[in-house]
């Protein structure tokens, strides 16, 4: 009997104390940091971006050789690259950084769709060619749309150049074969 | 207590004036639901430190809109292996029976749609009939986790409907009769006559005060489970059954269910404010009294209990089914019964 | 495309009746989406805490509803293994139109880290859900799915419904024309 009184008046006092957490929440500050309006790379108090956050990657064209370790490296595979050896006598532009190029980079392009964000590329990148921003806004209508092709979208190489150093390596190619074959 | 009518008074007894009068608490129940829908959204929100709505209108202002906007626009459908009839009535059934509840309430002095003398009666008859309407759809919906929401929502409010006809029996001894407005006019005055503090006259009822205090608490207990609210949402308990009885609804069938649901707790705030609170009462003697101060003393004092149930919801966790029982039939039964034999004596001593 | 370009036809389907009524129905819809609720694995952690105070998804008027039926859009985050996919497509048949889909991360978006040998995943939910909005990352951060939702409402609110049959008539007519 004596239980049965506890019990009900912990049931009554319980909820009342309840009651009243919530009642001193609801005229406290609210903790919501309003996005589109407040950004996080605004430093917007606690919720700002840490300077190695790991979003989307960025690859600067100008720094990269073109030596695939990124595209070994990536544990899912989301990165190819195609490059085309230069001929002797042709090669392509220095690094920015001053290095000797000896590939063209025809294409690279990375799938976001299948990227994990893990950096394990910018860690086997030997240029710094490739790194990781801030930037993670890129959500978008169609899947094809994350697949970027940094190629095309630093415009390092146009068409009609990939084509033309194509067509020389091919030609370089064919002159070694008949040097193989007929011997001077 | 045709006379006690506005209406009736400006524009005679013609059938003008009872499309007017059955109009009336319509309208004010469509501007109600907005701003509970709003109401429950921001309080919910500001309870968790959030914002709520934000961006719809200033500060969300115009977000139940948005909802009803976009629940016309959606495709209403029923179930190819459901019972086609019953499944589409159950909504309706469910929105008429709140609705009907309107009939009695009194939301002034001169203004009651329909002034009979057993209001209470008729409130608490007419109070139980939704559940049909929600066994109904629950039933009909062929859909395990409706039906399951369907029985526990009967087992419940079959089981809460006796403490509050407890409660709602004292109220009829201690004002000697049923009719919503002779109960108010018995709390006339500063609001120690309320009965939540004893009713009228007499210092013999400070004895009595923790009865009609128990009272008042048992009845918001019950209140809350018959409309289904946390923490006794048990018929559509989230994380158990999809969404309980309306698991199948979409659409404007969905939007009555919600109605009616907001609808019901308009009701028993306002039950709670006429056997309690004294009703359109000012609380302060003659201070603002009187018919138009009347409806806003009436709205507010039922806005406080809106208010406290969305308090509660977003206080206590949800019951078990056990618990459930537990707390109706072992707790507020017997807590019930004492508090009515002691109300009892008071008026008898009064 | 504002309200005085509309006076010009004022009864058109571009005019300011049905322009506007489109506007309104469009503008309900974006602005009040509930979701449903369908967190699959990783990405879900981080789609709770888009529900949580500190991002709190209400904002948009997103409101979480657990029964199909009453839900806008789902959003779908994280992996959905091969015998998911089939509770899932079940679900979204489910949903009542118009419904939409959110997918969020990599696993939804293609398959990510399992798409080339996973043996069990599905190789992106667009397999088998038309996919409106793709949130990259993996898994997103939880702005990163907000600005998915913003696109989400973005696009419900160029959405066409009077100019949609208009068009669809008049596609038809002209390739009634063409097979003359």
């Amino acid at each position: 009997m004596k239980d049965y009184f506890k019990n009900v008046w912990l049931g009554v006092w319980t909820a009342l104390i309840g009651m009243r957490i919530t009642i001193d929440h609801l005229f406290r500050k609210n903790v919501t940091v309003q996005y589109p309006n407040v950004h996080p790379k605004d430093k917007a108090g606690w919720m700002d971006m840490p300077s190695n956050a790991r979003n989307r990657l960025y690859v600067d064209m100008d720094e990269c050789n073109g030596c695939n370790s990124c595209a070994r490296a990536c544990p899912v595979n989301c990165i190819s690259i195609e490059t085309v050896r230069s001929v002797p006598g042709d090669a392509p532009p220095p690094l920015a950084s001053g290095g000797k190029r000896n590939l063209w980079v025809s294409q690279f392009e990375i799938d976001f769709t299948k990227c994990c964000f893990c950096s394990l590329c910018t860690e086997a990148c030997p240029t710094g060619a490739i790194v990781m921003t801030t930037e993670f806004e890129y959500s978008s209508y169609n899947r094809y749309d994350l697949v970027y092709n940094f190629v095309k979208l630093q415009n390092s190489m146009s068409d009609e150049k990939i084509a033309e150093v194509k067509e020389k390596w091919a030609e370089h190619q064919k002159e070694k074969k008949k040097e193989a074959v007929e011997p001077k | 207590m045709e006379e006690a009518n506005f209406v009736f008074n400006m524009i005679g007894e013609n059938w003008i004036a009872f499309a007017i009068i059955s109009l009336l608490p319509m309208i004010f129940l469509l501007a109600y639901a907005l701003i509970a829908i709003l109401g429950e959204l921001k309080i919910s929100a500001f309870i968790q430190e959030r914002l709520g709505p934000m961006r719809t209108g200033p500060w969300g202002i115009i977000q139940p809109v948005a909802e009803v906007v976009k629940l016309l626009q959606k495709e209403d459908i029923t179930p190819d292996s459901a019972n086609k009839p019953l499944f589409n009535l159950a909504p309706f059934i469910m929105f008429a029976a709140s609705y009907a509840g309107f009939a009695v309430i009194p939301f002034s002095s001169y203004f009651v749609p329909s002034g009979i003398n057993l209001g209470l009666f008729f409130l608490l008859a007419v109070g139980s009939l939704g559940i049909i309407g929600l066994l109904m759809g629950g039933w009909a919906s062929n859909n395990k986790y409706s039906l399951l929401g369907g029985l526990r929502a009967v087992a419940q409010i079959v089981s809460y409907e006796i403490p509050a006809a407890m409660v709602i029996l004292t109220i009829a001894v201690m004002a000697g009769s049923l009719d919503l407005q002779e109960i108010i006019r018995q709390q006339s005055g500063w609001f120690w006559n309320w009965f939540v503090f004893g009713g009228s006259g007499g210092w013999i009822k400070i004895i009595f005060l923790p009865f009609s205090f128990i009272m008042c608490i048992i009845y918001i207990i019950a209140s809350l489970a018959e409309t289904n609210r946390t923490p006794f949402d048990i018929p559509e308990g989230e994380s158990e059954l999809v969404a309980g009885y309306h698991t199948e609804y979409s659409g404007m069938k969905f939007a009555m269910f919600f109605f009616a649901e907001y609808a019901n707790m308009f009701i028993v705030s306002a039950i709670i404010t006429i056997i309690f609170f004294g009703g359109w009462n000012s609380p302060f003697g003659d201070f603002m009294g009187g018919p138009i101060w009347g409806v806003f003393w009436f709205v507010s004092k039922a806005f406080v209990f809106v208010f406290l149930q969305i308090w509660l919801r977003w206080t206590l966790p949800r019951l078990r089914v056990d618990q459930l029982m537990y707390v109706s039939w072992k707790v507020l039964l017997p807590f019930s019964f004492v508090c009515f034999l002691a109300l009892s004596l008071l008026v008898m001593l009064k | 495309m504002g309200l005085l370009n509309r006076l010009n036809d004022p009864i058109g389907l571009d005019g300011i009746i049905f322009g506007t009524v489109e506007d309104l129905l469009n503008w309900g819809r974006s602005k009040s989406d509930w979701y449903l609720q369908f967190g699959l694995a990783c990405c879900a952690i981080e789609f709770m805490a888009v529900n949580a105070s500190h991002f709190d998804m209400m904002r948009y008027g997103c409101i979480p509803r657990s029964s199909p039926r009453q839900a806008d859009f789902v959003i779908i985050s994280g992996t959905v293994t091969l015998k998911m996919a089939d509770r899932l497509k079940r679900v979204y048949e489910q949903m009542a139109e118009p419904k939409y889909v959110i997918a969020m991360g990599s696993c939804a978006n293609s398959g990510g880290p399992y798409w080339e040998h996973g043996y069990h995943v599905l190789k992106g939910v667009d397999r088998i859900l038309p996919v409106d909005v793709y949130v990259p990352g993996c898994p997103p951060r939880p702005e990163a799915l907000q600005e998915g939702l913003i696109l989400l409402q973005k696009k419900i609110r160029m959405e066409e419904i009077f100019r949609k049959r208009k068009r669809l008539a008049e596609e038809d007519l002209a390739n009634q024309m063409n097979y003359k």
